[in-house]
């Protein structure tokens, strides 16, 4: 599903600064995986990298099979917006759309015709138990129940690569819970879930831990 | 259900030759979404628009309404009548040259009139005198010039040519020599000569030729003292153009351009200038009014590009490109515009109409206004949202989802 050689990501300076260095490893379909390290340590550069929201400066970044190094903005953007989904640790709801509209929000730009939107907008909102807040506006909802809107417009267009940057990061330990098991539930035989954390908590969760420390990614063993 | 994406995706790799595209109808009905969800920003914008275009509206149509006004009020009097004045030494015989002139097409009445110097006048031969301006003329020309009889008779021809010695008084000289009543046949004396006053005349308002003056018949002209001829001749509304060109031949046939024609200003021309320069002025203040509503509209887009950040970082990580974001943003802006632009014709209207109804004008506004209001603020807020849209599509994702 992804696959990782040699990737670096150096940021022109000056100082240059090289961000991530030689980032070498893959998660396969079925997978839980976790990237930990300090903070500073490259784990929000390697994420990006993986969302295909920024380019790696050397190596090559294998996604579902295709070469991204090798596409267009515009290609990079449909590939993004049809393959991965996104949990960032502000749940970025947008204030002025309520719960259903804020879901389907991915799906305008996908060609989804306008019909078929709210059905999949609710069914995503169901699976993340949130069946009974579909026309919630967000200042209306808890930072759980934020997170969850979040969650469910990442998989609303069913990605095969759910990314997640610190998505516990703002909830306290009883939505932390929930949210992991929702992530872990989310782990299906056609998706992985990619965790950016520095809990320790949320590592155990995974099945796999991909250790970043100055830049250098690489597996921890199991 | 399966998504088409993977569906193609079931035996094989990724398509990544799929395009993803926002359609222009998502992209308004998520900028009607923005500007409705962001209600008091929205409103205050809304409110600059609306403002500027009022002040457009309400000033092209309280000047239109005024330049009627002022076309009604344009004193007709002075908009119908075409003086012609002799050359020194040239004399101006009172039968034929008048009687020329008003058989030109469109002339009403016509007469011949001369000043003199003003004279003491009395009321017996050796008391107490006034200080009256002396003309000559002949009823024609009193009658042309509007002014009204308010006793007596005018002169008549056997006046003039006999040489009786008789004056006609306008109201304000009778009124100083103490003169009521021509029942007991009142004099005056002039230079200790008797004269018999044998009507009083009114000049109309604000027509100074006759004010406080008193009249000989004309003939009393060709006995020197006083200057040269003027003919005063009323038109028919309209034709004092076309008469002033012909009089002159008419009076003077030998050396028309000798005299010196005095026409009104044309109607239209005038009622165009008043309304030109009016209009000028004031679409100046609305073209300021407008480009502060613009700056306005373009200031809360951008204020509301950088506080949206996270969203616009977002969309774009979910599958918008560049140009939905500058697209939706240019419909935000275009929206603002256009709901201010209707509320400020709506707003434009009703100013031109108690404005007039106030001054008791005629409400006179142009329809093509009342669409082109909220046209102009569609395309006021449209321009005015380019750079906000522009800056909002050159965010980069990650830079956009590093604000929060």
């Amino acid at each position: 599903m992804i696959e990782l050689t040699e990737v670096g990501r150096t940021f022109p300076g000056p100082p240059e600064v090289a961000a991530l260095r030689d980032a070498t490893f893959t998660v396969e379909a079925g997978e839980m995986v976790a990237i930990i390290g300090p903070s500073g340590s490259g784990k929000s550069t390697l994420l990006n990298v993986l969302g295909l929201l920024d380019e790696p400066t050397s190596g090559t970044y294998l996604l579902s099979g295709v070469d991204t190094g090798t596409l267009k903005e515009r290609q990079r953007t449909a590939l993004r917006a049809t393959t991965l989904g996104f949990v960032f640790q502000s749940a970025y709801v947008v204030a002025h759309l309520d719960c259903l509209a804020n879901v389907a929000m991915p799906l305008a730009h996908l060609g989804i015709p306008r019909k078929e939107r709210p059905g999949l907008a609710e069914a995503a909102l169901r699976s993340v138990g949130l069946g009974h807040r579909l026309h919630a506006r967000p200042n209306t909802l808890s930072g759980g129940e934020r997170q969850r809107v979040a969650i469910a417009r990442a998989i609303v267009h069913e990605p095969k690569v759910l990314l997640c940057d610190e998505p516990t990061g703002n909830l306290d330990s009883e939505n932390t819970q929930a949210v992991l098991d929702l992530l872990e539930n989310l782990v299906t035989g056609d998706r992985a879930v990619v965790v950016v954390t520095h809990e320790n908590e949320v590592a155990v969760r995974a099945g796999r831990t991909v250790k970043v420390v100055d830049g250098h990614a690489a597996p921890l063993a199991a | 259900m399966r998504l088409p994406w993977r569906r193609k995706e079931k035996g094989g790799a990724v398509d990544i030759g799929r395009k993803v595209r926002t359609s222009p109808r998502d992209a308004l009905i998520q900028a009607a979404l923005a500007v409705k969800g962001r209600r008091l920003r929205s409103s205050l914008t809304i409110a600059g628009v609306a403002l500027g275009i009022a002040t457009a509206i309400g000033t092209l149509g309280i000047t239109a309404s005024a330049a009627g006004a002022v076309n009604d009020r344009f004193d007709a009097v002075k908009s119908t009548q075409v003086t012609a004045r002799y050359p020194e030494g040239i004399a101006a015989p009172p039968g034929a040259a008048a009687e020329n002139v008003r058989s030109l097409n469109g002339v009403e009445q016509a007469g011949l009139s001369c000043k003199g110097s003003d004279q003491d006048v009395g009321r017996n031969a050796y008391g107490k005198t006034v200080n009256l301006s002396a003309m000559a003329s002949q009823p024609e020309a009193l009658i042309a010039y509007q002014a009204t009889l308010s006793q007596g008779r005018w002169f008549d021809a056997g006046h003039g040519e006999r040489g009786d010695p008789v004056v006609m008084l306008d109201t304000a000289a009778a009124e100083q020599l103490g003169i009521k009543s021509l029942v007991d046949g009142p004099m005056v004396f002039v230079s200790g000569q008797a004269y018999l006053v044998v009507g009083i005349f009114t000049a109309p308002d604000n027509e100074t030729r006759f004010t406080r003056a008193m009249v000989f018949p004309y003939e009393r002209c060709l006995g020197g003292g006083f200057s040269a001829a003027e003919a005063i001749v009323r038109t028919e509304p309209g034709a004092a153009q076309q008469v002033a060109t012909e009089v002159a031949l008419a009076l003077h046939p030998q050396a028309p351009t000798r005299l010196t024609v005095t026409t009104p200003p044309d109607l239209a021309t005038f009622q165009q200038g008043v309304q030109s320069e009016t209009q000028a002025l004031f679409l100046g203040l609305a073209a300021i009014s407008l480009l502060i509503a613009a700056i306005g509209i373009s200031n809360t887009t951008y204020v509301a590009v950088l506080e949206r950040k996270p969203e616009i970082g977002l969309r774009r990580a979910t599958g918008a490109t560049r140009s939905a974001i500058t697209i939706q943003f240019l419909f935000e802006s275009g929206i603002l515009g256009l709901v201010g632009g209707t509320i400020g014709t709506i707003l434009g209207v009703d100013a031109t109409a108690g404005a007039a109804l106030g001054k008791d004008w005629l409400v006179i506004l142009d329809p093509l206004l009342l669409a082109g209001g909220p046209v102009l603020g569609l395309v006021v807020g449209t321009l005015a949202g380019i750079y906000p849209a522009l800056a909002a599509a050159r965010l980069h994702p990650v830079e956009a989802l590093r604000t929060a």
